[in-house]
């Protein structure tokens, strides 16, 4: 059974307390400024919104950091549920023979990882069911005896559920779930508490002295600070998600192999660490093979796009009449807002088929390849590009111009010697925001590159197939069947944490160059 | 001001340089220069003065074809530099303006060295045939621009690095290293300390050895200080021309004397 009052209820209350709060609020200031005119430090209204911040804020704040928090809490509690002497965590005697003790640590943390993950799985699947009408709590105790039949009652119900349920998997699954529950009641309650405090306090404190103004002045920049703060908070939760199975992928395979390994061939599909294993990894998870992909494309993608985007923004900027640019510009502007996966199929039933007919099958064996991917990826980032490329050009300042053309030079001349030149840093700010775009495009490539799962070694030409690092966290990631636990799957998130790391740099060093050009001319 | 100096300065009577005839300034819908006839000499300084917006400017910018770069902008009637009128068809503005150099109100040095900004004009013309002549025509600018002694030991710091007074001598350094024949001056000196502007000015009186010279100026005593001819424009009309003594000291026009005594503006 589920908590009685819940965060959608709480927050329904919370709202009526709040439009409560502000008539009845602005209606006792008002009675005071009434009964002594001019007294008022604030205006009725003030005071009205004053109560409704104080009522909502703290409620609203507290049920987000809840809300987070239990997650993490809860976490932290199956951790310390488990009994250390389980033996769904201990790697089994037989096993232990010629392993040093680090190794046996190291795969004792990584079966406690994957026991946590199925417990999780395991808690879900049991209230999915129950919350179904299937059973109560206490059928699955009873049922508690054969598990057999309950994995198969589950699944029957469309829970899923990874690896085969054991005794103690659903002992620590039964007490998460006590755990989750008693967090569930206390939230909402708190939270409701919470309200009713601000909405008692602040009416009370309504008074002719009382400065309404500036504590709802200061809310306010409280709204504002966390709405500016938001989107950083969203990229540091973002990053935490994935370092987290990056840091157990590293552990668990080794970084150098990670990062200098020359193929990708996951083994399977299904569960990662494949029982009865000696030592090594079935699956060879190697890093540059599919960073090869990635770059080689963005090569040519750049190399398509910088000289076009820039030309054509050399062209908007200094030589197209007002006619032209009025119209070519923001038809450029919409190019980029093409859909990518338009692009993708156009490189896919387009470009690619072209290309193998110009170079020939025995060059391009398929369709797909670097060169479809690359242009057409270039051709996505000429609007990008020029559209960037334009403005700097245009914030070279018109005294340049006047002053390379009033010494008689042609417009080309200006052009090539002095505007280019004053607007190089800001172009080269530009060409690596494309080429980190160029790197963490997902759809072209997807439907353009090549879909092998397994690579060996870099490709050198550039008519054959490649993977990306993109493509293989989509491929992996939409496969069915893969649980969150297997290497494969821990693998795909070290690639996005790496992917992350590449882009974040290239848009520090293309921000750091922006900035530096700023600088001239301010 | 020192009405003795300028009266000493008799002005004898020299080739004209550009004979400017009926010449009339459209913005758009705006009549901004109306009718304004004005024979600039050879080897003189000749300065424009005038309230703000009273096309002084524009008309500067008439004679090397600056306007040409305003979409909206356009010129009637004739300008005649040495016999052809520049607004002829034939006429390559680029051509031209390697002729009448320029300078600008604010110090617009490009961002390259020292080196590079004199060295610009005179590598775009074609003017030197090695590395040793272009050095020669740098150092010469530099030195008539009274800036090399400044600069000598950095020609290959960035002219953006100059101060402000520096900056406007590169400019000016930059413009007579193309060797025009006319070097017009917008406001050269209205970014400028007054050190860095009494420089700027004894330098105006050095070109005039070579150059005709034309400066829009809003200081009237600079224009007294540095000019042999004055032009007075007021609402696009060339009010009153002549010599810069007989303007100052006795004009013919009600509003010249209104404007240099303070009383329009």
């Amino acid at each position: 059974m589920g908590a009685v009052l819940t965060f959608p209820l709480v927050l329904l209350i919370v709202t009526a307390l709040a439009v409560a709060g502000y008539i009845l609020g602005r209606g006792r200031a008002a009675r005071i400024a009434a009964a002594a005119p001019r007294t008022l430090h604030s205006r009725p209204n003030q005071h009205g919104w004053h109560v409704v911040f104080a009522t909502a804020i703290p409620a609203l704040i507290f049920m987000m950091v809840w809300a987070f928090g239990s997650g993490v809490v809860s976490n932290i509690y199956v951790g310390s549920a488990i009994p250390e002497d389980l033996v769904d965590v201990q790697v089994p005697f037989q096993q232990r023979e010629g392993l040093t003790e680090r190794e046996i640590e190291i795969r004792e943390e990584v079966l406690r990882t994957q026991f946590v993950a199925s417990v999780k799985g395991l808690a879900v699947a049991i209230d999915g069911y129950i919350a179904n009408g299937n059973a109560t709590e206490a059928d699955i105790e009873r049922w508690r005896a054969d598990l057999a039949p309950l994995q198969d009652r589950l699944r029957a119900d469309g829970q899923v559920v990874g690896a085969s349920i054991t005794q103690g998997m659903l002992t620590v699954a039964q007490d998460l779930r006590a755990f989750n529950r008693a967090i569930a009641t206390i939230g909402p309650l708190a939270a409701l508490a919470l309200a009713l405090i601000g909405f008692g306090l602040s009416l009370r404190a309504i008074s002719a002295e009382f400065r309404a103004r500036i504590a709802v002045e200061r809310w306010v920049l409280g709204f504002l600070v966390f709405a500016s703060t938001m989107a950083i908070l969203t990229t540091i939760a973002i990053l935490s998600a994935i370092t987290v199975p990056s840091i157990t992928f590293f552990r668990e395979y080794g970084l150098f192999n990670f990062l200098f390994g020359m193929a990708w061939a996951p083994a399977g599909d299904v569960v990662g660490i494949p029982e009865g294993r000696d030592g090594a990894y079935e699956s060879v998870l190697g890093f540059l093979p599919l960073i090869w992909g990635t770059l080689y494309i963005s090569l040519v993608a750049l190399l398509v796009a910088v000289p076009l985007g820039l030309l054509a923004a050399v062209y908007l900027s200094e030589f197209a009449s007002k006619w032209v640019r009025a119209w070519v510009k923001p038809a450029l502007e919409i190019l980029a807002g093409v859909p990518t996966i338009v692009y993708g199929i156009f490189a896919l039933i387009t470009i690619g088929p072209f290309l193998q007919a110009v170079v020939g099958a025995t060059v391009m064996p398929n369709t797909v390849s670097v060169m479809t991917a690359g242009v057409v990826m270039g051709m996505m980032l000429v609007p990008f590009v020029s559209s960037l490329s334009d403005d700097v050009i245009n914030a070279v300042p018109q005294a340049m111009r006047d002053g390379s053309l009033g010494l008689g030079a042609t417009q080309a001349e200006t052009v090539t010697k002095v505007i280019l030149p004053a607007a190089l840093p800001g172009i080269v700010g530009a060409v690596v925001l494309a080429a980190s775009r160029a790197i963490g495009e997902t759809m072209i490539v997807v439907l353009a590159a090549g879909a092998l799962s397994n690579v060996q070694g870099l490709e050198p030409n550039p008519f054959g197939a490649v993977v990306t690092v993109t493509t293989r966290i989509v491929a992996v990631l939409t496969g069915e069947g893969s649980g969150f636990d297997s290497i494969d799957v821990l693998a795909v998130f070290a690639l996005a944490f790496t992917l992350f790391f590449i882009t974040l740099g290239l848009n520090l060093v293309a921000q750091r160059m922006v900035a530096k050009y700023r600088e001239q001319y301010d | 001001m020192n009405d003795m100096r300028m009266t000493e300065r008799g002005v004898n009577t020299k080739d004209i340089k550009i004979e400017a005839r009926k010449v009339q300034v459209f913005y758009g819908a705006n009549h901004a220069i109306k009718d304004v006839d004005v024979d600039i000499e050879d080897k003189t300084v000749t300065a424009f003065i005038g309230p703000s917006g009273c096309g002084k400017s524009t008309f500067l910018r008439c004679l090397n074809r600056m306007n040409d770069t305003i979409d909206i902008c356009r010129v009637e009637g004739d300008i005649i530099l040495d016999g052809e009128d520049i607004y002829d068809k034939r006429v390559d503005p680029v051509q031209l303006r390697a002729k009448v150099g320029m300078v600008f109100q604010k110090p617009n040095p490009f961002p390259k060295s020292i080196y590079d900004n004199v060295a610009y004009g005179p590598k775009i013309h074609g003017l030197s045939r090695n590395k040793a002549e272009l050095d020669e025509i740098v150092e010469s600018s530099l030195r008539r621009a009274a800036l090399w002694n400044e600069v000598k030991d950095r020609l290959d710091a960035p002219g953006t690095g100059l101060s402000g007074g520096q900056q406007q001598r590169l400019c000016i350094a930059r413009a007579v290293a193309t060797s025009p024949e006319v070097l017009l001056m917008d406001e050269p000196c209205s970014a400028l300390d007054p050190i860095a502007t009494a420089q700027v000015e004894e330098l105006i009186d050095e070109l005039r050895q070579s150059y005709s010279v034309v400066i829009v100026t809003h200081s009237m005593q600079q224009a007294a200080r540095v000019s042999q001819k004055t032009a007075f424009f007021h609402l696009g009309n060339l009010v009153e021309f002549g010599e810069t003594s007989k303007i100052f000291t006795n004009p013919e026009d009600p509003r010249t004397e209104s404007y240099i005594t303070g009383r329009i503006g």
